[in-house]
């Protein structure tokens, strides 16, 4: 029988996770090894518990089974040689999984950045960020402001001295 | 969005690719701004930028305000190409400054005069170093060393084997190599370049043009060798930790593996020129392997008889993936000789550079040997067909072939005409 974890979100709801999909969050792998089996978390909502729970649960299947050696000496190879702060997902069912799962609006993916990273559930987080990069590449300020509904807290003349003094990054080419 | 920490979006800042969005998307707001500035690790200038009619000496300038505004930069990378030629100045000011954290650098560019790049980076944070550029690298001194150091890459460049040795001794960890375009200097008192490392784990060698490498690499786990290089004499001194083997358009006429071929897994080695007998000898020891491509391979020795799918299938037991292609039309017996089976393989590819009805006869007399079989990949070459019997040669074996695999529904078959 699977050691089971208990995680109490902030709104009290109680979710019992086998070990091994818990232990996909290194905070809690690093507290379940000194003392309880229920770990509250105060500041995760249930929804956003739920939705990190799924990926934790597809990807902890994943991981136990680690790439056979050949693979990956082979996409070292190949790789380039620069640190690459996104490491891939190398297998193509586990990437297609990812993609379907953040196919979601702007704000639940930032309740789930928020999450993953106080769990410190690296490769969540990743995931979650290369998707937003990838939505706000190639924009401009103004339209990311429209995007994410922020306010333009500059006053009008620190906008203008910063868009003089770096003028090649505001020409549209 | 409120809600995301700063070094959250410097993380997002620093997936964006080009310095340019880097820049302009730090105009959102002022905690965007703050993420640039402080939370930002990785910054990227490319050439394609920046407007066409932009001189070297504005390029200098951005790049040095841009960088200079970050603190705590972990990976930069400058691809300049060869379309602007920086002043040393500002390059060595740019690793100066971004020396104490910097972990990741990858510089393509032209420098006037020369920068040792080495030199100006931290031998104690540098992990991976990629550069790239017409010059000559020296390493000196030689008695510092690159503590981190875990990757190398070296493009276009000039180097004498004694200091790609050098090199060698200066990283202690060094995992991965990759020389790309790197011309091998080698003088009469040393005409071998010797390369020792007890922590590399792939070599990746492209048009590299040296006389006679020594490899002392223990942990060596894939050695690929491409791409119009020209290596007279290579030996692999190592422990049996050899996984994978890439040879492709290469000129070698000595080539050493090792004993100990136990974990060799994946042996690839396409438009080679090779002395069959020795060639065959050396990779059948390699008992757990698991693909084997012979690809466009020609034989030095006319008489050379053919790898056959006996010796294939006595050498290689566990073999998942087969493919083959030379010219079959003399030796078509000889190849299909024996009767033992290729239990395992469960991808088959065959190949013709010139089209024969034999090409027809050794398609059927492998798939036999096949049991397993579940896809086959038949690829030929249509752009060298000079006359109207050739093609309809194609037409005739491209037909039989399919007529014969009608009886295997379980075979996914293809076909890939270039």
């Amino acid at each position: 029988m699977a050691k089971m974890i208990k995680l109490v979100s902030g709104d009290g709801a109680e979710f019992e996770v086998e070990e091994e999909v818990a232990f996909q969050s290194k905070i809690i792998k690093d507290i379940v090894a000194d003392a309880d089996d229920v770990i509250p978390l105060p500041t995760v909502s249930s929804k956003v518990l739920i939705q990190v729970i799924e990926y934790c649960r597809k990807h902890a299947a994943v991981n136990s089974f680690p790439l056979s050696p050949s693979s990956s000496a082979a996409a070292a190879a190949s790789s380039s040689s620069s640190i690459s702060y996104s490491k891939p997902v190398s297998d193509p069912a586990l990437r297609a999984w990812d993609n379907e799962f953040v196919k979601l609006n702007n704000s639940s993916l930032f309740d789930i950045v928020i999450a993953a990273n106080y769990l410190d559930i690296e490769e969540l987080v990743d995931l979650v960020l290369e998707t937003v990069a990838d939505r706000i590449k190639g924009k401009q300020a103004q339209e990311i402001r429209r995007q994410f509904n922020i306010e333009n807290d500059f006053t009008p003349e620190e906008e203008e001295a910063l868009r003089r003094e770096n003028s090649w990054a505001f020409q549209n080419n | 969005m409120e809600h995301l920490p700063v070094e959250i979006i410097g993380d997002i800042l620093s997936r964006l690719g080009t310095a340019r969005d880097v820049v302009g998307l730090s105009a959102t707001c002022r905690k965007w701004r703050e993420a640039y500035k402080k939370y930002l690790h990785t910054l990227s200038f490319k050439f394609g930028d920046w407007p066409r009619d932009i001189t070297a000496r504005q390029l200098e300038i951005l790049i040095t305000q841009t960088i200079s505004q970050t603190v705590g930069l972990q990976c930069l990378s400058i691809h300049m190409g060869s379309a602007h030629e920086f002043a040393a100045v500002p390059v060595i000011a740019w690793l100066m400054y971004t020396r104490k954290t910097l972990q990741s650098l990858s510089y393509n560019g032209h420098t006037i005069p020369n920068v040792n790049v080495p030199e100006q980076c931290s031998r104690h944070k540098l992990q991976a170093l990629d550069l790239d550029h017409h010059s000559i690298i020296r390493v000196e001194p030689t008695y510092l060393r690159f503590t981190c150091l875990k990757s190398l890459s070296l493009r276009h460049v000039i180097i004498s084997a004694l200091d790609l040795s050098i090199l060698f001794t200066v990283c202690p960890r060094i995992e991965s190599l990759t020389l790309d375009v790197v011309e091998i200097v080698t003088s009469d008192s040393q005409s071998s370049m010797e390369l020792s490392s007890p922590t590399l784990k792939c070599i990746f060698a492209e048009k590299v043009s040296v006389e006679k490498i020594i490899l002392e690499a223990d942990n060596l786990e894939s050695l690929h060798l491409l791409n119009d290089s020209n290596i007279g004499f290579l030996k692999l001194n190592g422990k049996g930790s050899l996984q994978h083997l890439k040879i492709d358009d290469i000129v070698a006429t000595h080539l050493e593996i090792g004993a100990n071929l136990d974990n060799l897994k994946v042996i690839d080695v396409s438009y080679f020129m090779i002395k069959l007998p020795k060639f065959y000898q050396m990779i059948s020891r390699a008992s757990k392997l698991r693909t084997l491509r012979l690809w466009a391979v020609a034989f030095v020795c006319k008489d050379d008889l053919f790898i056959d799918v006996e010796s294939i299938a006595v050498s290689f037991p566990e073999l998942k993936h087969l493919a083959l292609n030379y010219d079959i039309r003399d030796g078509l017996l000889y190849a299909l000789r024996g009767s033992s089976t290729l239990e395992n393989v469960n991808v088959l590819e065959l190949g013709w550079t010139i089209i024969s009805d034999n090409f027809r006869l050794w398609v059927f007399g492998m798939i036999r040997r096949c049991p397993n079989l579940k896809k086959l990949v038949i690829h030929g070459v249509l752009s060298g067909m000079k006359t109207d019997e050739q093609s309809q040669m194609v037409t005739n074996v491209t037909s039989s072939v399919l007529r014969l695999m009608r009886k295997y529904i379980h075979v996914d078959v293809r076909f890939v005409y270039d």
